[in-house]
């Protein structure tokens, strides 16, 4: 099947979606920079962040709601206007793409600084808009091969990670992991269903280590889609699983990467020779 | 092969692609500083153990120990975490910025790099006041009295046992 301009608007409404939905989950637990008001950062080891430093936003937003309020709705505008660009198929779509992403670069960065988000949450969509800074098939077909590559390079080095720095190799290492992430739970209640839970797997460690050990194989086995296309349904169910996973075991929120599922989903149509 | 048809659609974005992934790896071959959206992917992957001694931070609102697993993750994360920022973030600013400022010197971006610029000038009393702020609208109650400690716990017997005694937050100045 070839990809058609129909499929460039579907990848857009559902990017928006994605979107929307991470955003008003900040917006419902006060992490954005307006609710929060900041009135300190940390910094991060980062260069691009260092050198955005410069410009001294980071003490602009800090104690200013004029500019918190300016920045959180540039964030959640600039999708929407890409998305409604992508629709009507409009000449500025490339430029709002680009900046779409920039700025939302700029925000992961100085809203991490404020915040215990980190800034690789906001990947997907950082990266997603560059899709549609194109206005050929042919550029959105590459441009989202190139995503989908990013992507698994993305979840294999994560993998490759849990190897190097031996997490893999420790049969101890969900159970430790689980005590680390949820100690103030623990020590808070003592009583409820998922305490139990998290009890009875550091009371099992080999158990936990299967859960770490199918949680980094599905990293690996992400390999597959650097040689195929054929598994990436397969892929598509793990993401899904490994999401829901962390969220559930790990209380870790992973969703805002849902939207690189469209990678995987429109990697199936082909592009025509003729297409410019 | 894909990097070649790439090529042969747009060679601006076969490199443009390319340099992202050697640039990407060179960061996570280093291990060190990244470069946004250039990211490293490691949580997680060092070795942790069960006897390893856990830092819990004990909320008291009020003289009472509020129980964190009342309240969404979220804001349960943010109570806990903006303390913890707040008691390392003049330390770890000026450390990032001498770091970063060292491997910029020779470009002239880090003669642009001054100190005010990274560090906070927030007292202690201010961030107090901002954080009964946040504490008040996630208790959902008015806040009169605000303490918090980390307290060290290991397991022992199947569960988490207190061990030492608790250390008080400095940064959360005295009530009036």
């Amino acid at each position: 099947m070839l990809l058609t301009l129909k499929h460039t608007r579907q990848f857009a409404a559902f990017y928006c979606c994605c979107f929307l939905l991470n955003f008003s989950w900040y917006m419902y637990n006060r992490l954005t920079f307006a609710a929060l008001q900041p009135v300190f950062f940390i910094n991060r080891l980062d260069f691009t962040k260092n050198i955005l430093m410069l410009t001294d936003l980071q003490h602009s937003l800090l104690g200013s709601s004029i500019t918190c309020w300016c920045f959180d709705s540039l964030y959640v505008g600039l999708p929407i206007l890409l998305t409604i660009a992508v629709y009507k198929n409009m000449p500025g779509k490339i430029l709002i793409a680009i900046c779409t992403a920039v700025f939302t670069l700029l925000y992961a960065v100085f809203f991490s600084s404020v915040c215990y988000i980190s800034p690789e949450m906001f990947i997907g969509f950082i990266l997603i808009p560059l899709l549609f800074a194109t206005n050929s098939i042919k550029g959105f077909y590459y441009l989202l091969h190139c995503l989908r590559y990013l992507f698994i390079l993305l979840f294999v080095s994560a993998a490759i990670w849990k190897i190097t720095k031996a997490g893999i190799f420790n049969a101890e290492e969900m159970a430790g992991i689980l005590l680390l992430q949820h100690n103030s739970y623990l020590t808070s209640n003592g009583t409820d269903s998922f305490t139990r839970f998290v009890y009875w797997l550091v009371q099992h460690p080999l158990i936990a280590y299967s859960l770490y050990f199918l949680g980094a194989f599905s990293e690996l086995l992400f390999g597959i889609g650097l040689f195929t296309k054929k598994y990436d349904t397969i892929l598509i169910a793990a993401l899904c699983l490994f999401i829901l996973f962390d969220f559930f075991l790990m209380r870790i929120n992973y969703f805002s990467w849902f939207v690189f599922l469209g990678c995987f989903y429109f990697s199936r149509f082909d592009c025509s020779k003729d297409d410019n | 092969m894909f990097l070649k048809e790439l090529w042969g659609y747009s060679k601006k974005l076969a490199v443009g692609f390319i340099l992202f992934i050697l640039f990407w790896t060179y960061i996570n071959y280093k291990q060190g500083a990244t470069a946004a959206p250039l990211f490293q992917y490691g949580m997680y992957a060092n070795k942790y153990f069960i006897s390893d001694t856990q830092q819990v931070i004990e909320l008291y609102v009020n003289d009472k120990n509020i129980d964190l697993t009342k309240y969404p993750i979220a804001d349960r994360d943010l109570l806990q975490t903006s303390l913890l920022f707040f008691r390392v973030q003049k330390p770890v600013n000026e450390s990032i910025y001498y770091t970063i400022k060292r491997i910029l010197d020779p470009v002239f971006i880090g003669q642009l790099m001054t100190k005010d610029n990274y560090t906070n000038a927030t007292t202690d009393q201010e961030f107090t006041d901002w954080y009964k702020q946040l504490t008040q609208k996630i208790v959902g109650y008015p806040v009169n009295k605000l303490a918090a400690y980390e307290q060290k716990y290991v397991w022992q017997k199947d569960k988490l046992v207190p061990v030492s005694s608790p250390i008080k937050f400095n940064c959360i100045v005295a009530n009036p």
